[in-house]
């Protein structure tokens, strides 16, 4: 018979077989003890140290991996204290391991687009694949393929090496490659949920959180007050640079999903929200930012609204604009009105920047391209007067470059900028701010109960993707709110980067870097351009975009997504840059046929060198040096293959990390879950 | 080339080292069989390999994992894990530079560089391009009185400056060229009626040149015809190290002069005073030395007078005074392997009554009510873990020695293990007989050969005379002892590492429980004690522990043994009672502060203690007083700062030690300390931000709460002591200041119009820093410098400042 011990953990009694440790013990009663270096089963190793616990009368904390379970024990796990030093101990483990869990690319998209995994699946050649993946991050790849400022290219690692991928490209093809095909990125039948949400708004964000609750299973009823759903995308974007089947392709997803759109409806005040409220089980404001703001300048009513003009021309009139147009502004607004103004036969199109060339646009190719087209671009214009010329013109006074300057116009549009309508919002007893509704950024709630908001009406004008961003997580706040818990929004899991490559670093990526260079952006002819509003920018052909998607380097880690020591540090709140300093050296021994060992990942924990010589390697691994500098490694200088001769898949299995993974296609999914 | 290898005797063969080329299995066959072939042999083995082919040649471990049942992942682990063993071929020259903390204060860090430039070795390398030398950095020689200090292969250099690094080097390539076959220095066997002259022959002493004055002595005896009149006698450590070589003549009336600092050209003057009519050695007392020996003994504080002192000047007398001599007992009198004179001593009488009297729980009960504490450092109550490993369970039990005495800045226990080995022995018999062990282990690093060499000589006399080995004095009790030699690695001061390595793994620690008491050496119940416990055993049985107690106070009684090291006028061994306080061994044993400088702190129990500022200097050794004023006993490392002294840079340095100690197991030690390392240098290197010490204590905390050993849960002692006691120094490294003009990147040398212009400064600066120009003022181009110090070294006039 064995002899058993009751002790306490955490308030609850559990009784333990005499022998037992209080990890055992807390794992008995449910209770949650992280660990890293120890696997269910065997001898504690006691090196990652993260399992920390307070035992009652001990003066220091405890390892619980290692700590015997005894009569009358009590043990905290869930102090301050504890959980103090789990972090920091997780975030000293973070200091050393070194790589990148997501790449660059997807850590700088303000949706959180996975662009390796999508880039992976086109060059597997499989583009229902890919805009599966793409869809669990963003519905409109079509769209923002074409449109968005593609934060992630700036950063993209291959753009040390030569350039960067045109991830852009490769977005629009997989988008393009879902408009139409049956269920890409639609789940199986959702379980029905019988919640009804209520969406004010059908444009970015407003259709990207119908298509994530829809998913879910919930009902969603779309109201707009436009004719079309689409929002800035369709009333404020020109369609040479985003064709109208297109952005519709996406927004039938939604449709397709059970979205219901009442199109010409407005939000009118406190009332009519009010009546969402009752008849809804939840409200989403996503009205965007639809009021242009007027120019400041004397005069500024001669001026029309850009916006105007590209609503009017989005909603398919094609109107004259006279021969000589002026378009005062900068940014995507100005430039697509002075570019549709070109193609509505205008002669001479002006536009007038107040920033600098470079600040114009983000991305400076735009402003070339529409220069490219006829337009002349003016920077560091600062219009100060418009009045009504004699005849049917208009003449505006300037400073340009220290000096005054006078320009004739026979029509003026403003693209100063665009705003939410705050005073609207007030009015509905919102609580606002200068920019807009004021909700919580994570959890996208306002001052009104079952009243959540996002996008442009709470960020002021921003980009599309940003505003796809917060639909999104939006979504996922609003179903947690309907699923009884507090909203939270998502968890983003912690991510450690290695930031700019130092040339050893770069050598080793270059040396399994495809070679080829970027593919050329190909686009119709200017002359052509001139006449048409047909798209300008043409896509990436099947061999080229996965021609394209080899240059990419595979920054992301295999095993992000069952990384242990990510998730505990992600459950932790642990801060990866809380210590900076040196850290392990970056390297990648690939000469296993299915196995890649990057050291640079490995947290010392010893159990794949124990896991080796349990299968009885020859060689195995083991770790070499001492202290800060030990890694493991196979003995004598040998390769990996001749280190995992037969025991890889059990050594990579226990991996806590992508230190030890499988190559990509080469290997099952490592089953998990072995430690806690 | 450089200047220093410029003179290479031709027949100096210069090789790359090594054997690799002509591989021979039968040697590595040989070593198998003496050593054995289960995995517990893998650390003898590959010191055997290492002693054959001077580094570990790869071949030769593939060769090992074929023949031997020891793996792969075995090898690879253990021969990378411990310092000792090198995977590169070595050159033909070890120089090994002391980092221990004694040389560290007294620039140790500054040899180092200049060695290296010296000999054209780059960055990052170890041997110069000729493969003569290879430089490495060791944690402490244990020499500490003589800091900084350079070994190369088994010269001693002692007290070295940058400017005597060239000659060193020349100097050894020139012994080396006329090298004698080394004399072994055999005393002769003992008579009645001689007068002895008495050499200390300790690690340090020979390294200070006593070998040389025996090897002098022992020619002018025989010349003078004086054999009749006296003999020779070699002993142990004499503790007043300030004064080797020290040279005791002992007249059959018991009449003794003292003689310090001798010289070998001395024994004559010196032989001819005492055994000849008198009159003829008077000019002794005056001697000042004008050369340089082979010893650079340059010492400006301390010039090189000798003279006759006596017991009774009151130098001496301070520095004897207020010590109580209990583990050191007979210092200075007893030849070390002499067992006839140990046992003349009553020595293994009490092991004799303990074994053939004695029951087990009366020993136990005695070290008991003696209050003995573990002299190791943590202060274990050592009757009560007697009887802990008595009272466990199992057949088998073990006795182990822990002398992996690892300290920078400590050498108790190679002193003790040099000059009273029959003592330890004695000890760890009796403690094996308390236990119920029959098999035991001296775990003793491999950096002491002599104390390795005595201990082995010892052991054999012991079981040549039955004290040792089966039926010993006929009780019935049998033990065998063995040494293991530690390869390096300062963790195995731990005791389950210890424990590890002797199994033949990597020297990391696990969590206790189980304490080796309950599961230790292959899982068998194991008592580890340490060198300065055992040796203190046979004192207290012979003596009864009444009279241990009565010496002492609060829970700390009898004596301790301390280094007495850094700053400070009279440096040596020291063995005092337990409440002395840290004033009286300062002040009245070690003279003060050297130079006249200003006493600022003591560093006490190396890199698990702390420093304790002069305002504190009344705090009493007591391991309860330590410990409250942040620090700890330690293993006994005392080391005296002054003014010039930065205790950030104190910091860093333990720091720095401890973080290259650590095994890398634990997450807390490995990451933890290598994270407040770089604050740290960030400090010290003026890049400083103002969160720096927030987050430095912080961490410190967590580094203490979360590290799996002892070495990792103290390691930030020395940096939360310095924090608490010298915040104001550390916020001014913030504002890019040291106050104390220690770190280099905040400190610029300049020369002041006090200069002459004689140009010594240029000619002697390493790096061409200052431009050659006769007749006006130097000047020192900032870039260039290096902080060596050299130039207001030799400046005659005083004229460089550091500012």
């Amino acid at each position: 018979m064995t002899e058993t011990v009751r002790l306490t953990i955490d308030g609850l009694g559990v009784e333990a077989p005499d022998g037992s440790t209080v990890l055992d013990a807390a794992r008995k009663l449910g209770i949650r003890v992280p660990t890293l270096c120890h696997r269910k089963g065997t001898k504690a190793f006691q090196s990652c140290f993260i399992c920390l616990v307070q035992v009652e009368g001990r003066p220091t904390l405890s390892a619980a991996c290692s700590t015997r379970a005894l009569e009358g024990m009590v043990v905290h796990s869930e102090t301050e204290e504890v959980h103090r030093e789990r972090r920091t101990g997780l975030e000293l483990l973070l200091s050393e391991h070194h790589g990148d869990c997501e790449g660059p690319c997807a850590i700088a998209c303000p949706a959180g687009l996975d662009i390796p995994e999508m880039i992976e699946h086109i060059t597997a050649g499989d583009a229902a694949e890919a805009i599966r993946a793409a869809r669990e991050r963003i519905l409109f790849n079509a769209v923002l393929g074409r449109i968005c400022p593609a934060f992630c290219e700036r950063v993209c690692r291959r753009a040390q090496l030569d350039e960067s991928v045109s991830i852009a490209a490769l977005q629009r093809f997989a988008g393009d490659a879902g408009i139409g095909a049956e269920s890409a990125g639609a789940a199986e039948k959702p379980a029905v949920t019988g919640k009804k949400i209520a969406i004010v708004g059908a444009g970015p964000a407003g259709l990207t959180a119908a298509f994530y609750l829809l998913r879910r299973g919930h009902a969603c009823v779309l109201f707009d007050a436009n004719k079309l759903p689409g929002g800035m995308w369709r009333y404020g974007v020109g369609e040479f640079r985003l064709p109208r089947t297109v952005l519709d392709g996406e927004i039938d997803v939604v449709r397709r999903l059970g979205g219901e759109f009442r199109m010409e409806t407005r939000l009118e005040g406190a009332s009519s929200l009010d009546a969402l409220r009752r008849d809804y089980d939840a409200v989403l404001l996503a009205t965007g930012a639809p009021v242009p703001v007027a120019l400041d300048c004397e005069g500024a009513e001669f001026a029309e609204a850009a916006m105007c003009l590209l609503g009017r021309v989005g909603a398919g009139e094609r109107s004259c604009v006279g021969s000589s147009v002026v378009v005062i502004g900068s940014g995507d607004m100005a430039l697509d009105a002075a570019r549709t103004a070109v193609r509505l036969g205008a002669a001479n199109v002006t536009l007038l920047s107040p920033k600098e060339r470079k600040a114009i646009h983000p991305v400076g190719e735009r402003v070339e391209t529409a220069e490219t087209e006829g337009v002349e671009v003016r920077a560091g214009v600062r219009v100060t007067g418009i009045e009504a010329a004699l005849g049917a013109g208009f003449r505006l006074t300037a400073e340009e470059g220290g000096k005054s300057v006078r320009i004739e116009a026979s029509a003026v549009y403003g693209a100063a900028d665009r705003a939410a309508d705050v005073g609207l919002f007030a009015g509905m007893g919102l609580a606002v701010t200068k920019k807009g509704i004021a909700a919580d950024a994570h959890a996208f709630t306002t001052n009104i109960g079952g009243v959540f908001a996002a996008g442009e009406c709470v960020l002021g004008p921003d980009y599309g993707v940003r505003a796809v961003a917060a639909g999104r997580q939006a979504a996922t706040a609003i179903d947690q709110f309907l699923s009884g818990l507090k909203p939270a929004g998502e968890t983003r899991p912690i991510n450690v980067h290695m930031g700019v490559l130092n040339e050893e670093e770069l050598a080793i990526v270059r040396s399994t870097a495809d070679p080829s260079r970027r593919a050329p952006d190909e686009s119709i002819a200017p002359e052509a351009r001139r006449q048409s509003f047909d798209e300008v920018e043409r896509g990436l052909s099947m061999e080229a975009a996965t021609a394209e998607s080899r240059r990419c380097v595979r920054c992301s880690c295999l095993a992000k997504d069952y990384c242990e020591l990510r998730r505990h540090a992600t459950e932790y709140g642990a801060n990866p840059g809380r210590f900076k300093g040196s850290h392990r050296r970056y390297g990648q021994e690939v000469s296993h046929r299915r196995i890649v060992y990057e050291p640079n990942k490995c947290i010392l924990c010893g159990r794949c060198i124990r896991a080796a010589a349990e299968g009885n390697e020859r060689v195995g691994l083991s770790f070499l040096g001492r202290g800060f500098a030990t890694t493991v490694g196979v003995p004598f200088e040998r390769e990996l293959s001749e280190g995992l001769a037969v025991a890889g898949h059990a050594c990579v299995t226990v991996c806590p990390t992508g230190a030890l993974a499988f190559k990509r296609g080469t290997g099952p999914e490592p089953e998990r879950g072995t430690s806690g | 080339m450089t200047d220093a290898l410029k003179d290479i005797p031709a027949h100096v063969e210069v090789t790359n080292g090594g054997a690799a080329g002509e591989f021979d299995p039968g040697i590595l066959d040989r070593i198998i069989a003496r050593t054995g072939r289960d995995a517990g042999a893998v650390i003898p083995l590959l010191q055997a390999i290492q002693a054959e082919f001077r580094y570990l040649p790869r071949r030769a471990l593939e060769y090992v994992v074929e023949k031997t049942e020891i793996t792969a992942s075995r090898i690879a682990g253990v021969s990378t894990f411990y310092d000792q063993f090198r995977h590169r071929p070595l050159g033909q020259h070890l120089i090994r530079v002391c980092a221990g903390t004694a040389c560290h204060v007294k620039g140790a860090s500054v040899v180092y560089d200049a060695v290296l430039r010296r000999l054209s070795i780059p960055a990052g390398e170890d041997t110069d391009a000729h493969g003569l030398f290879t430089v490495e950095k060791v944690a402490c020689l244990g020499c500490c009185t003589l800091a900084p200090v350079v070994q190369i292969d088994h010269v001693t250099y002692g007290h070295l400056t940058v400017g005597t690094v060239p000659r060193m080097i020349q100097d050894f390539l020139d012994y080396e060229r006329h090298h004698r076959a080394g004399k072994h220095l055999t005393p002769p066997a003992s008579e009645e009626g001689l007068a002895e002259i008495r050499i200390g022959l300790g690690s340090c002493c020979l390294s200070r040149g006593s070998g040389r004055v025996w090897e002098a002595m022992e020619e002018t005896l025989a010349e003078l015809g004086a054999g009749t009149q006296a003999r020779l006698k070699r002993v142990g450590c004499v503790g007043m190290c300030h004064q080797t070589p020290l040279v005791e003549i002992v007249e059959p009336s018991g009449e003794c002069a003292l003689y310090a600092r001798v010289r070998p050209e001395d024994a004559r003057p010196i032989l001819l005073r005492h055994f000849r009519p008198k009159g003829i050695a008077h000019r002794i007392e005056t001697a000042v030395s004008g050369v340089v020996d082979r010893l650079f003994t340059e010492d400006h504080v301390e010039v090189l007078t000798r003279h006759v002192i006596t017991p009774r000047d009151p130098q001496v007398h301070a520095f004897l005074g207020k010590q109580k001599r209990l583990s050191t007992e007979y210092c200075g009198h007893i030849d070390p392997t002499d067992l006839e004179e140990y046992m003349n001593f009553e020595g293994f009488d009490v092991l004799r009554r303990v074994v053939t009297e004695w029951t087990a729980e009366r020993v136990i009960e005695e070290v008991r009510r003696s209050g003995l504490r573990g002299r190791g450092g943590a202060g274990y109550p050592t009757g009560l873990k007697w009887r802990q490993v008595r009272e466990a369970p199992g057949q088998k039990k073990y006795v182990v020695m822990n002398g992996d005495e690892g300290d920078p800045g400590a050498f108790m226990d190679r002193m003790l293990l040099e000059s009273y080995p029959y003592r330890v022995i004695e000890g760890m018999a009796i403690a094996a007989a308390a236990v119920g062990a029959d098999e035991g282990v001296l775990y003793i690093r491999a950096e002491y050969p002599l104390a390795i060499e005595r201990v082995s000589e010892a052991l054999r006399r012991c079981e040549e005379r039955g004290i040792l080995g089966e039926n010993i004095f006929n009780s019935g009790f049998s033990l065998r002892l063995r040494i293991m030699q530690g390869a390096g690695a300062f963790v195995c001061g731990e005791e389950t590492a210890l424990l590890a390595s002797i199994e033949g793994r990597r020297g990391m620690p696990r969590l206790r429980p189980p304490y080796p008491a309950e599961s230790g050496l292959w899982e068998s119940p194991t008592l580890v004690n340490n060198v300065e416990t055992f040796a203190l055993v046979p004192w207290i049985l012979r003596n009864g522990a009444d009279d241990f107690a009565a010496l002492g106070i609060g829970r700390s009684k009898g004596t301790k043994v301390f280094a007495l090291v850094g700053k400070i006028a009279r440096g040596g061994l020291i063995e005092v009672p337990m409440g002395v306080t840290i004033r009286e061994i300062v002040e009245e044993i070690g003279g003060g502060i050297a130079g006249g400088r200003t006493f600022k702190a003591v560093q006490v129990g190396g890199p698990s203690g702390g420093c304790i500022p002069a305002e504190l200097a009344h705090t009493a050794v007591d391991y309860e007083a330590l410990t409250g004023v942040g620090a700890m006993m330690g293993s006994g490392g005392f080391v005296v700062l002054d003014d010039t002294d930065c205790m950030v840079d104190i910091a860093r340095y333990f720091l720095t030690f401890t973080q290259n100690q650590s095994c890398g197991k634990c997450t807390f030690c490995r990451v933890g300390t290598r994270r407040m390392l770089d604050i740290l240098e960030r400090l010290c290197a003026g890049h400083g931000r103002k969160t720096d010490l927030d987050d430095l204590e912080a961490l410190a905390q967590s580094v203490k709460k979360g590290s799996l050993c002892g070495l990792g849960k103290t390691a930030p002692n020395p940096v939360l002591t310095t924090l608490r006691y010298f915040r104001s120094e550390y916020e001014a490294h913030i504002e890019k200041r040291c106050p104390a003009g220690r770190c280099q990147a905040l400190v610029h040398y300049v020369i002041t119009d006090k200069c002459i212009g004689c140009t010594l400064c240029s000619q002697n600066c390493p790096t061409d820093a200052i431009p050659f120009r006769p007749y006006q003022q130097q000047e020192i181009i900032d870039e260039k410098c290096v902080r060596c110090g050299t130039c207001k070294e030799v400046c005659p006039a005083d004229a460089v400042e550091v500012k």
